[in-house]
């Protein structure tokens, strides 16, 4: 065999016989066999079991390798798709296959072996770091096997920066020369792809030399970055004198061999080092993997700055390698990572977000991995493993097929009541056996070639589009009408949680608050929040504040012993309310009882509290609105009968429409929604539960109100503990509807002395009804959900006014407050407080569009061009103008 | 902790500021221990200086305070805009002066100052000459001034002394999103390098960027990288940790200075941002602690480069990580607890052959 020549020297020799030798099917090269006969011999054996274990073979998962020829002849596997395992001992860092596939070189610190490669087993062939003199020449970075035209070749980078050159065929000693140019440690070297003699080296220290083989002497050219240290390099497979390096710096070179001064093109890559480079087969496209736990693609022909493609890992990218000639409409790249991970993922181009499959053979870091083709890949790591996986088998070992077992049904809430559903469709079993566990992908491959023209012929700079991958996929939308979001946005505006005149007037913090005045300010919030409930026709949720009003004042005042309550109705048990689920029926004895009815109709009518709805704190709402409301609520004051509640519910019919029209839906609850609603939220305290007006609360509400009129002698006739459990009940009720709107409105009215700080029930007067959890929950659900409907300053008013401080200061925390300048639009950074200017463009912010001074204070402005500043500049000036000051056309009075 | 400069600093008022005449009023030392006088067994490694420049609100000052104070990086937002110039000398291991400029004076203009004793490189005395500039762009703002004065300063500088290093950090990176750190940095490299093709300089200018925050450790990793670029010796230590790594079974070294968390060298496979946290998180331990049980009147005695201190700790990952002290040196290994329980006594010996080898390296 002459291609096989004894020595560097004779390699031009070898280079005139290479085309012979590629002419046939270059057979096994016999100084192999006669350097170590015994195992080629050993090839027939299915494994060699050394007695060193430094070539155990047999690993987990390991099909066919049995001795026993029974096992064997079962085995379905065929022979090259078997995992193969190597143990040459030692860490490894590299791996190299021989351009024949017979053999392959493995380099780590502490070895160098060549490794021969039968059907069914790895053996192992030559040791290189043998004989008495190791030094850390034999302790490798990288390992590459030359090409065909020098089949007996092999370099190493050593750890120290010197380069080895071993040639096989020499006898004895097998290392050739050792290049000791390098200052710092030499991180990859390259054989030139078609020509034998070319070696590039990349080095820490951040040049790239190339040598020639022949020659004994320095460097034939050298390159250097200007970066930091090049981590990789790779011929182009297709520009033969073109190469690209990848830099710690995260730089991308690309160099011309005919111009050794400076590089042709730089690409800013990525945050961090790059350490591994890949050109696929085609030549166009480049793929680098980072530190930054990237692999991006770049396409060279292209000017673009940005990466054709981008894929994200789970760990710092290691080594990548395309997936020679698979399918090239869905390009494949695998990768390793440097490491955590210590998997060989396999991605597609087609879709980058999911690796295709893996393999996890590996315990530890893989370092080096090459393909054989499109499924055979050779991997070695840090545990000391090479192996042989293939991509299309089902042996245990092979490829976990991630994309097939992702979970792809997806279902999502929306604050608004509505329900998306998303479900995946997905290929049968066999339909993926057979095309080797390939995607689903929506629509046919493109390639950018003429019609006609065959693909072969395109050559390898055909780029072909990758066809995104399209799952094909079934959404549903529903509406469960469960919650009703104009109606919660409308009473999230217009609830109040403090009484609007107490609001305005500065609060003396020094006079404490008679009894009274507290008991009135919470009328008039209910009240309030009964003709807004009643104005877009809740007529039961008016109800219920009305008859909250009514009711529940005593507990406003803790000062009132409960047994003072109870004292002026000694002969009353406590009501037996139970909250209610089913619909009349536990109240009807209650409702029977002689004692209540008696008392109700011989109290006296009370001015001060009895009739709250007249109180129309804003004078907007139509009066004759207000008359029937209050008409309706006189006759609910009648003495409690059942016929008196059944004639009330038609008196809400006639309400006039209300006024805004997009509200003039139908508010009446449904039943329907209703049992949707119970059905779905039985979770009462999920922020997404509905809201939902039951007839079963109407019920509620209806009868308590029927019982009872008045409301300071409410407390007396039911004593405090019965109230606490009507309240318990009540509260109940709108949790489990998931009415957290409700019960927020009502524990800051109760509790928090409707806003005033002198008012606020102290913690351990609070009745009993009120837990931590409860109220906290009912607090975090309602603040979130006005935040997904952006009612972020009700949601302010309402936090505030939270009874529990690290709650409202947890909930707080959340909440950001930029500052913009409005001339140059750059965040405000004066972080002292004040920011009349801007520290940036140095101008006023907000000055006075009048006189241009800036303006403290009170600030007025037009709504309709935005423009203002002080009152009393504007004030003098539109005395004799019309439009704005600024000279903006707006005509702003 | 670091005394203020207590007389005001009068430096910039000469036509020809000479900066280590002028700078005492402001000089700062960032000392481990009072500085002992320079004997036999005192090896240290002395530096040139590193200027510090850029634009006014670059972050100048918050870099030298992060790296060299330990100051809380959230903490640096208090600090004033500097208005002088503060020189800091670091007598560590390394002996190096940081000069922190005001970035509002243009130092380019050699009218008003000696731009000769500012970037030249003396040739007698490598204290008072000039290794690196570090220019620290900010790339939340607007950049463009700050390239015009990159510029400007590449230009009379490089003339001055062509050995220059030029280290663009390109800060307060930690408020973008990766797309725009790659974006920000593939602008200001591309545009800088426009200016300086246009100029002719670019052949002659080492010109480095670094993408940089005081939020992580990108900033220590930055400035180590300036740091060992100044170090002659920098490629024997990394063959030396090479050689050290591959017959020990030593994952990862680093060669720290103890007291400015400044690696000098690591072995050549990949840093990986992981890893160097632990290993820089240990040495900020371990000094902590010998802080705490030293009294505060007495400076830390040197530890004789011939005797072992060191501590190891163990992670639950199977990892041991250990901590080699020697004088104000300190080698911090990562390596696989079974590399490590056997062996002790081996990598003490291999530790010991180490040290020798490193002293024998600055004693030349």
């Amino acid at each position: 065999m002459a291609h096989l020549a004894s020595s560097t020297a004779d390699i031009r020799s070898a280079f005139g016989a290479a085309a012979a030798a590629a002419a046939g099917a270059p057979p096994l090269p016999p100084n192999f066999a006669a350097l170590n006969p015994a195992a080629v011999l050993g090839l027939a054996k299915p494994f060699v079991m050394s007695q060193y274990g430094a070539m155990a073979t047999a690993g987990r998962g390991v099909v066919g390798v049995d001795h026993s020829p029974q096992r064997a002849a079962v085995s379905v596997t065929p022979p090259e798709e078997l995992q193969l395992i190597a143990r040459p001992g030692g860490m490894l860092n590299a791996l190299s296959l021989s351009p024949d596939k017979d053999f392959v070189v493995v380099g780590g610190r502490d070895v160098l072996k060549i490794l021969s490669i039968s059907a069914n087993a790895v053996s192992e062939h030559l040791n290189l770091r043998a004989g008495v003199r190791i030094n850390l020449n034999y302790s490798s970075n990288d390992v590459k096997w030359c090409n065909l035209y020098a089949k007996s070749i092999v370099a190493t980078a050593a750890t120290n920066g010197a380069i080895v050159i071993w040639d096989l065929n020499k006898p004895g000693q097998k290392m050739e020369r050792v290049i000791n140019e390098h200052t710092r440690a030499v991180n990859r070297i390259v054989f030139h792809p078609t020509d034998p003699i070319k070696l590039l080296s990349a080095s820490q220290d951040g040049s790239m030399k190339l040598w020639d083989l022949r020659a004994k002497a320095a460097a034939v050219l050298s390159f250097e970055s200007k970066a930091e240290s090049v981590r990789d390099v790779q011929f182009s497979p297709t520009g033969p004198t073109e190469f690209s390096a990848a830099f710690e710096s995260g730089q991308i070179q690309k160099w011309d061999l005919r111009n050794p001064k400076n590089y042709e093109r730089r690409i800013s890559g990525h945050n961090g080092m790059i350490l591994g480079i890949d050109y696929h087969p085609n030549g166009r496209l480049l793929a680098t993997g980072g530190r930054d736990k990237m692999i991006k693609i770049w396409d060279l022909k292209a000017d673009a700055r940005k990466p054709k493609y981008s894929i994200q890992t789970i760990a710092s990218v290691g080594r990548i390698a395309w997936r020679p000639s698979f399918d090239r409409s869905t390009m494949e790249i695998a990768s390793s990572s440097m490491l955590t991970d210590f998997r060989v993922q396999v991605f597609s181009l087609a879709r980058t977000h999911v690796p295709k499959f893996w393999f996890e053979n590996h315990t530890n870091v893989v370092t080096g991995m090459e393909w054989v083709d499109a499924d055979t890949l050779w991997t070695c790591g840090k545990d000391k493993l090479v192996i042989r996986q293939h991509a299309a088998t089902t042996a245990p070992g092979g490829p976990f097929h991630v994309a097939d077992v992702l979970n792809s049904a997806a279902v999502c809430w929306s604050p608004d009541g509505r329900l998306v559903a998303s479900m995946d469709h997905r290929p049968t079993a066999a339909g993926s056996k057979e095309q080797g566990g390939k995607m689903p992908v929506g629509g046919t491959a493109k390639f950018l070639l003429k019609p006609g023209k065959k693909m072969d012929r395109a050559g390898p700079f055909a780029m072909p589009d990758v066809t995104t991958y399209k799952p094909s996929q079934l959404t549903v939308q529903l509406d469960t009408a469960t919650f009703d979001e104009p109606i919660f946005v409308h009473l999230a505006n217009h609830y109040i949680v403090r009484d609007p005149e107490t609001e305005q007037a500065v609060p003396d913090e020094s006079v404490p608050l008679s009894r009274e005045t507290i008991i009135k300010r919470f009328e008039v919030c209910c009240a309030h929040n009964a003709l807004t409930a009643a104005n877009i026709g809740l007529a039961n949720v008016a109800q219920t504040w009305s008859l909250v009003s009514m009711l529940f004042s005593p507990l406003l005042v803790p000062l009132v012993a409960p047994t003072d309550a109870a004292a002026l109705a000694p002969p009353l048990t406590p009501v037996p309310l139970t909250p209610a689920r089913s619909a009349l029926g536990p109240f009807s004895p209650t409702l029977a009882h002689p004692d209540v009815a008696v008392l109700s109709s011989s109290v006296p009518f009370s001015t001060a509290s009895s009739n709250p709805l007249t109180v129309d704190p804003y004078g907007t709402t139509p009066a004759s609105l207000a008359t029937s409301f209050a008409t309706s609520t006189l006759n609910a004051t009648a003495p409690g009968s059942l016929a008196a509640r059944s004639s009330r519910r038609p008196s809400f019919a006639p309400l006039p429409p209300h006024p805004t029209p997009s509200h003039a839906r139908s508010y009446v609850s449904q039943p329907m929604s209703a049992i949707i609603g119970s059905a779905v939220t039985d979770d009462a305290v999920a922020p997404v539960t509905g809201f939902v007006q039951a007839p079963v609360h109407a019920a509620t509400a209806a009868a308590a109100g029927g019982s009872v009129d008045e409301g300071a002698a409410v407390g007396a006739i039911f004593g405090h503990a019965a109230l606490v459990e009507m309240l318990q009940g009540l509260l109940d009720e709108h949790t489990d509807q998931g009415d957290v709107q409700f019960c927020c409105t009502l524990v800051v009215l109760l509790l928090m002395g409707a806003g005033d700080k002198r008012a606020v029930v102290p913690r351990d007067q609070w009745p009993a009804c009120f837990t931590d959890t409860q109220v906290e929950d009912w607090f975090s659900s309602y603040i979130e959900l006005l935040h997904r409907f952006r009612l972020y300053d009700v949601a302010a008013v309402v936090l505030e006014q939270c009874p529990i401080a690290d709650l409202r200061t947890k909930l707080q925390e959340s909440t950001t407050i930029y500052t913009l300048c409005n001339h140059c639009y750059k965040p405000n950074t004066n972080t002292n407080g004040k920011f009349w200017s801007c520290s940036r463009c140095m101008r006023l912010v907000n000055a006075c569009s009048f006189c241009h001074q800036r303006v403290t204070g009170q600030y007025s402005w037009c709504q309709g061009c935005g423009h203002g500043g002080h009152l009393a500049c504007l004030a003098e000036w539109f005395r004799e103008n019309r439009e704005c000051c600024t000279g903006c056309g707006h005509r702003c009075r | 902790m670091i005394p203020a400069p207590s007389a005001p600093a009068h430096l910039l008022g000469g036509a020809h500021a000479d900066l280590d005449a002028l700078v005492p009023a402001g000089v700062v030392d960032v000392t481990a221990a009072t500085p002992v006088d320079a004997d036999a067994n005192d090896i240290r490694l002395q530096l040139p200086r590193v200027l510090l420049m850029g634009l006014r609100r670059s972050g100048k000052t918050s870099i030298q305070k992060v790296v060299f104070h330990k100051m809380a990086p959230n903490e640096t937002i208090f600090l004033e805009s500097t208005t002088k110039m503060g020189v800091e000398r670091v007598h560590s291991f390394i002996h190096f002066s940081i000069a922190d400029f005001p970035g509002q004076i243009d130092f380019t203009d050699d009218q008003t100052y000696d731009v000769e004793a500012i970037f030249g490189e003396a040739a007698a005395d490598v204290t008072s000459s000039c290794g690196a500039i570090i220019f620290v762009i900010d790339a939340q703002d607007d950049y463009y001034d700050a390239l015009r004065r990159l510029r400007e300063t590449v230009d009379v500088a490089s003339r001055i002394n062509p050995k220059l290093y030029f280290e663009v950090f390109i800060h307060k990176v930690d408020g973008l999103s990766e797309d725009a750190k790659i974006e920000t940095q593939r602008d200001i490299h591309q545009r800088v390098t426009d200016e300086l093709l246009d100029i002719g300089l670019l052949d002659r200018v080492h010109l480095t960027f670094y993408l940089t925050s005081i939020y992580d450790h990108s900033i220590y990793e930055a400035f180590s990288k300036v740091i060992q670029k100044l170090i002659n010796q920098m490629p024997t230590l990394e063959n030396l940790l090479n050689t050290l790594c591959s017959s020990s079974s030593i994952e990862k070294a680093f060669l720290f200075d103890s007291f400015t968390k400044i690696y000098l060298a690591t072995d050549s496979s990949p840093v990986d941002i992981q890893s160097y946290e632990l290993c820089s998180d240990m040495l900020d331990v371990m000094m902590d602690l010998e802080s705490i049980y030293t009294p505060p009147a007495l400076p830390p005695p040197p530890v004789p480069h011939d005797r072992k201190q060191g501590s190891v700790i163990r992670l639950n990952s199977g990892i041991v990580l250990a901590l080699v002290q020697m004088d104000k040196l300190s080698l911090v290994c990562l390596l696989r607890a079974e590399n490590y329980d056997d062996k002790a006594g081996l990598l003490d010996f291999n530790f010991q052959k180490f040290r020798d080898a490193i002293w024998s390296v600055f004693s030349l």
